[in-house]
């Protein structure tokens, strides 16, 4: 009867690790907020960092405006990403990425309110644009397409990791240490191909950079953060996957293109994914605009050998990926109720992807061709539920995904 | 389903567990309604159970609910281990379905008790180590919670604001855009 007597009698005195089940079954980063802000006990008990690790909480929706909001459609009251001065943003993870009239960068965090200046990403971005003949001046406020930094991205760092912008269509990428901010622009040269050649896309494998060329091969950055200003060192990449000349972005039928294959590039629970994401185009319609997503084919990229090689998968393994072409992360699917299934492939619209070809018109509907993939069945379910879906149509801004963190 | 489980139930009817609630009621159940506790199923292990197994932290009135839960779900576990045999069998897995819609019936129903009830529940699931217990009320909890603000919790829960205002604005600090 003494043990009966040293029981929890109310609520506020729920145990720390009923605190934690009730936060795995918590999607929602507001709602584990709001029930860490009852009482003193629940803050203490329901603390973050005493859970770890915890599910991540659902992405959230930024709209171009600067907006963000969540899955439900509800507003998060954050700092304005858009301010005076502030041309464009880019969401990268938890963080905007802010490219000033002036073509400056800086990150931000729109939760906190902090931000980091990157001062050397402005020059490094002009030298790729002069070794570039196709891109006139204004791309150093358009021309970033992408922009990626070790996951999580953390404003702590005690190392200097790499942060690297891909820019000019994917025909450079500018790479830049996280706080030294010594920024180098490359072109990517194959052997054959006589200038540049467009790369589909970039992400981080422990903490090493590597890029998705034109025709699917892989390549991985040989430099450090230290090592960037050093002129005698000359950045570049070593090749990890062959180039596969068979592979095309357009595939069609006498001049007639039926399919339009965008690739992706992110990095998995540890693992390097390739995402062929196999839009079925209109006859007639504008490539690129119409293009109506089918299915989609992931592969990992297989570094134990040399030369390394693409192997296809049937299964995320139970993580989840989140896809657009400015943020693309991979998650942990979440075990309950109104989380995030696993084994899926949450696309968004193509328009956003490339800010230079983007245009704004009634007739465009943001999330068109958007949809949730099962990799179980190949089936499409639409992304968001009715309601939020046409409050996001009604916008009529393309939207990208952030990841706000529970820390 | 009920055929095929009463020769299970004659077998497992030879070993019954004595439990005893904090209010000295007793209860027989069978070994296998019992081991969804991890903790009565480690007592068993240990050989400790002779002359009931006294639950201090649970009421009479709790250890029959939970009593209730554990039936239920044993019959379950039984089930689907007697299905899994004949997997292929497409009869199996339409009595296998029918089951778990019952079975998810029988805990929504379960569910259905007032907060006191509920959070008593819970530390009994947690004392006990009955893991299917425990995930299930702690979801009813969170999806009470869900698109509620600090103070429609409270009222709901009964909970005193014991915040001080320093703490109030450290919060808001921190976390300002989950407030309006």
């Amino acid at each position: 009867m003494e043990m009966a007597a040293a029981l929890p009698s109310s609520w506020e005195e729920l145990p720390p690790d009923i605190l934690g089940l009730v936060l795995r079954h918590l999607p929602s980063l507001a709602d584990r907020v709001h029930l860490r802000a009852v009482c003193r006990p629940w803050r203490a008990g329901a603390h973050p960092q005493r859970h770890k690790p915890l599910p991540p909480p659902l992405p959230w929706l930024a709209l171009r405006d600067g907006t963000l909001v969540d899955l439900r459609g509800a507003p998060v009251r954050c700092v304005p990403i858009l301010r005076d001065g502030v041309f464009r943003y880019l969401a990268v993870d938890n963080l905007a990425f802010l490219v000033h009239d002036d073509g400056s960068c800086s990150l931000m965090n729109p939760l906190s309110g902090q931000t980091l200046p990157l001062p050397d990403l402005a020059p490094a971005v002009r030298r790729a644009i002069d070794s570039v003949p196709a891109y006139g001046q204004s791309f150093i406020r358009n021309g970033h397409v992408k922009v990626i930094l070790p996951s999580p991205p953390d404003w702590t760092w005690t190392s200097d990791p790499l942060m690297a912008v891909l820019v000019l269509d994917g025909y450079c990428v500018v790479v830049s240490g996280f706080k030294q901010h010594e920024a180098v622009s490359i072109s990517i040269c194959s052997e054959r191909a006589e200038g540049p050649e467009r790369n589909h896309d970039i992400a981080f494998l422990h903490g090493k950079l590597y890029i998705l060329t034109f025709k699917e091969g892989l390549r991985v950055f040989k430099h450090d953060a230290s090592h960037l200003g050093n002129p005698k060192s000359s950045p570049g990449f070593h090749q990890c996957i062959a180039e596969d000349p068979k592979q095309q972005e357009i595939y069609g039928y006498r001049n007639n293109p039926s399919y339009y294959v965008p690739r992706y590039l992110a990095e998995s629970n540890g693992r390097l994914l390739m995402v062929r994401r196999w839009m079925s185009v209109p006859r007639n319609a504008r490539l690129r605009d119409h293009g109506k997503t089918v299915g989609f084919e992931v592969f990992e990229a297989d570094l134990t050998s040399t030369p390394g090689k693409w192997t296809k998968l049937e299964s995320l393994g139970g993580q989840t990926l989140f896809l657009s072409s400015q943020c693309t992360k991979s998650l942990l699917a979440s075990q309950c109720a109104g989380g995030v299934q696993e084994d899926c492939i949450y696309f968004m619209h193509r328009a956003f992807d490339n800010p230079s070809c983007e245009y704004v018109g009634p007739c465009v509907d943001p999330l068109a061709d958007s949809g949730v993939y099962s990799m179980r069945d190949g089936k499409i379910t639409p992304l968001l539920p009715e309601p939020v879906m046409a409050e996001m149509q009604r916008k009529r801004q393309f939207l990208t995904w952030f990841f706000p963190a529970d820390a | 389903m009920a055929s095929a489980g009463s020769g299970d139930e004659k077998a497992a009817a030879a070993a019954m567990i004595t439990l005893i609630s904090s209010d000295n009621e007793k209860f027989e159940v069978t070994e296998a309604t019992a081991t969804l506790s991890q903790t009565i199923r480690h007592m068993i292990e240990d050989g400790c159970t002779d002359g009931g197994v006294p639950l201090p932290n649970v009421t009479s009135k709790i250890l029959a609910r939970v009593i209730e839960y554990c039936k239920k779900h044993a019959t379950a576990a039984a089930g689907e281990e007697g299905s899994s045999s004949s997997f292929s069998d497409a009869a199996f897995l339409e009595v296998d379905r029918a089951f778990l819609e019952e079975l998810e019936e029988f805990d929504d129903a379960f569910l259905e008790v007032d907060r006191a009830t509920l959070f008593d529940l819970i530390l009994a699931a947690n004392y006990l180590d009955i893991k299917g217990l425990l995930n299930l009320t702690c979801q009813k909890v969170a999806d009470s919670v869900k698109g509620k603000t600090p103070e429609q919790i409270r009222e709901m829960y009964n909970i005193v604001n014991d915040l001080t205002p320093e703490e109030e604005a450290e919060i808001r600090r921190e976390t300002q855009w989950a407030f309006e």
